[in-house]
């Protein structure tokens, strides 16, 4: 539990330097991409808020476990149950194979009227297989 | 994999909950066990066999099959 709390502690330093960075990062993107059309900025400021929304939320869960015994040991559990690891991971993994069909059919697809599509489509499908295989190979000479 | 852990359970008047919690899983993990939907770790069937004051083996009833 320890070793748990010290995890928690690490993590909660981490998402509130986020939420800390969040408007000068922002305002720096902002600068970056002020020449850019309205899209690009949008996203911009999309993904800078969804960033922060996230660090708030474990920020505020994190902070309250650190001070309630009772929720943090529930946090505990809920984060080591070895069942909820396994169907995270057997999710995570059914789901990429999933997705990487459905890009592939969708790459297929888009090539009758779009070749940008159907490129970006496959280009995407590539990058997805090439980062699973140097998982595997990570976690093969880890294990 | 086949498993006493309800019948252990029920005979010592422990809760779904309180074995839970002994352990440091979920209930639903529990529930899974009982109905042999999940097979256990070899960590969570160590706790458990201690738990029981059994060993792992007399918990669990491995069947020749399970391994082809």
């Amino acid at each position: 539990m320890k070793d748990f709390k010290a995890k928690l502690e690490k993590k909660m330093k981490l998402n509130a330097l986020v939420c800390c960075l969040y408007p000068s990062v922002f305002l720096l993107c902002k600068l970056l991409v002020k020449n850019q059309n309205d899209f690009a900025q949008g996203l911009v400021f999309g993904v800078c808020t969804g960033a922060m929304v996230v660090s708030v939320y474990f920020l505020v869960r994190n902070y309250a476990a650190l001070h309630d015994e009772e929720k943090l040991k529930k946090l505990y559990i809920e984060l080591t149950d070895e069942r909820n690891i396994e169907i995270k991971k057997e999710s995570l993994n059914t789901s990429s194979t999933i997705s990487m069909v459905v890009i592939a059919l969708a790459s297929i697809a888009s090539g009758f009227f779009s070749a940008a599509i159907s490129i970006t489509l496959a280009a995407v499908l590539l990058v997805n297989a090439v980062i699973t295989i140097l998982v595997q190979l990570y976690y093969e000479k880890k294990m | 994999m086949k498993n006493k852990i309800q019948q252990l359970r029920k005979l010592r008047k422990v809760t779904q909950q309180e074995l839970a919690d002994a352990l440091s899983v979920t209930r639903q993990t529990i529930i899974s066990l009982e109905n042999g939907r999940y097979n256990a770790s070899l960590t969570l069937a160590h706790k458990a066999a201690q738990f029981f004051g059994t060993t792992i083996e007399e918990l669990f009833i491995f069947e020749d099959d399970e391994n082809l």
